[in-house]
């Protein structure tokens, strides 16, 4: 049973919510914003009233720890009710239950959900080989969807769900957060005033040093909740990971990728898996832009980042910082106390290495957006929840999850087969 | 508790005034000196004044601190002379 202490706690992140909500009603509804990103536009609403016609009801499929997170934001995004949980994993299904106190109804079959006249919408948090199916079943049944990143296991699926999704005029949301991010949405400004200047190349990265496994009660329950390892069921590091970064490459470039090559391998996690620990893809873009990625867990040193290159300067999105190609020189009277310190501090060179002049530059950069604090998720979700209350589809967002979605497909395809692979031509296909 | 007066002089405010100015004076020259040196705008003679008030204090500690030893290897001195001279 949840205490007082729970549901005042509660409440004052609602309070705190609708306060953020109606600051970001101000920043969505300026042009520059909806220009770039037309996807915000359902959030210039006001924030939502207490009365049950503004009130969204909500069936969430699959509860483990993805899901799980984005209904604790739900319950705590103000206009949402979780009406409904749905988890064939009994532990699962259990814990959503409570945290719902018993309010919501619980299913283990999503399709009983999805029978549910009474609800809105569904929010999709399973493993990737479920995606497609469940995104379409729930689109038939008249559900808003919102779907987990990536978005289907092939290039059919990703097209039959564009096509559920045309078919039923609902609105779609997929869990690519960095659409809603503000340092992500500046950087997207300095791209297109050509602040860095030309792009040439991006180079993104995701590292950690861990397995990616979870601990399981039995045996036969691993390719159940290490969904992650295994072909049948997911595409690894592609998919769960790379496909964020993928998307916001084509967001950036204003583009898909034309073909894609690369190797991947097991070399570090030799424990039964299937999926590769790490993979190395680069992906050609339109204008002799290269994309390299590469993703491993077993060092995590350099952590993730997604590095803008431009002849004129570079952004790393996720530290949320801008670097100019052309640092301003700081005062001289710095310059010259910088030079002292070098001059008692530093060792003596015999001979200077040759290489020095190409060192990386010593420039700390900009920040994007000071004191942005990462209410991704919370944004989107609240995106989410307004577009189904206004009834209209979130402009942009189907595209952004076909483009990044088969993207990251493509990656995994090249380094399988071991060859070229092109981005699929999928006839009368409108996204 | 017992009362502690310290009584600062006038002579000694005065010094003090003065070893801070000529302090800040010579950081206003290190500053005209770099702007030369790495020929930089002179604007920065006023947009750099908090550099030059930080370079400023900066070497005032450093002779307060000098200061402070000469003051202690003096003490020391006349207490090795005043047994002697007993």
């Amino acid at each position: 049973m949840k205490n007082n202490a729970d549901s005042e706690f509660r409440s004052e992140i609602v309070k705190n919510r609708r306060n953020f909500l109606k600051k970001l009603a101000v920043f969505a509804g300026s042009s520059g914003v909806l220009a770039s990103m037309p996807w915000w536009s359902p959030l210039r609403a006001e924030p939502p009233g207490s009365s049950a016609l503004d009130r969204v009801r909500l069936g969430i499929i699959g509860v483990g720890s993805r899901g799980r997170k984005l209904m604790l934001h739900l319950m705590e995004t103000p206009g949402v009710e979780v009406a409904a949980v749905c988890d064939d994993y009994e532990p699962h299904y259990n814990r959503a239950l409570d945290l719902t106190d018993g309010k919501a109804k619980a299913f283990k079959d999503y399709r009983k959900l999805l029978e549910m006249n009474d609800l809105d919408g569904v929010v999709i948090a399973t493993p990737l080989f479920e995606h497609a199916r469940m995104c379409i079943d729930s689109l038939d049944a008249g559900k808003h969807v919102f779907c987990e990143k990536s978005l289907a296991y092939d290039f059919a699926e990703c097209a039959n769900v564009v096509k559920a999704y045309r078919k039923s005029g609902k609105v779609f949301q997929i869990g690519y957060q960095r659409l809603y991010s503000i340092p992500f949405l500046k950087a997207k400004g300095y791209v297109d005033s050509g602040t860095i200047g030309k792009i040439t190349q991006i180079r993104a990265y995701w590292h950690r040093n861990n397995d990616w496994r979870r601990s399981i009660p039995r045996p036969e329950l691993e390719k159940k909740i290490n969904w992650r390892l295994y072909r049948k069921y997911s595409c690894g590091l592609m998919t769960e990971l790379a496909s964020h970064h993928l998307q916001v490459v084509n967001w950036v470039l204003n583009a898909h990728p034309i073909s894609v090559v690369g190797y991947g391998s097991i070399n570090h996690w030799k424990d039964g898996r299937e999926l590769y620990d790490s993979v190395n893809v680069v992906y050609k873009y339109p204008e002799g832009v290269n994309v390299i990625y590469d993703s491993m867990i077993s060092n995590r040193r350099y952590g993730f980042e997604i590095q803008i290159m431009g002849s004129e300067g570079t952004i790393e999105g996720e530290k949320g910082k801008i670097y100019s190609e052309h640092p301003p020189t700081p005062p001289a009277i710095v310059q010259l106390i910088n030079e002292l310190e070098r001059d008692i501090l530093d060792s003596v060179p015999i001979g200077g290495p040759s290489w020095a002049p190409d060192l990386e530059l010593d420039y700390k950069g900009k920040l994007l957006a000071p004191g942005w604090s990462g209410e991704e998720t919370a944004i989107q979700l609240t995106a989410f929840a307004a577009a189904i209350r206004e009834s209209r589809p979130i402009p942009g967002m189907m595209k952004h999850a076909y483009d990044g979605g088969v993207a990251a497909l493509m990656g995994q395809f090249a380094m399988e087969q071991g060859r070229e692979i092109t981005w699929p031509q999928v006839e009368g296909l409108q996204i | 508790m017992k009362d502690l007066n310290i009584v600062i002089k006038g002579r000694r405010i005065k010094l003090e005034i003065t070893i801070i100015a000529f302090c800040l004076l010579f950081a206003l020259l290190v500053n005209l000196y770099a702007i030369v040196r790495f020929d930089s705008p002179w604007s920065e003679i006023v947009t750099s004044l908090h550099y030059v008030v930080a370079v400023g204090v900066f070497t005032y500690l450093v002779i307060g601190l000098l200061r402070f030893i000469l003051q202690l290897i003096k003490l020391l001195l006349n207490r090795v002379k005043k047994p002697s001279s007993e």
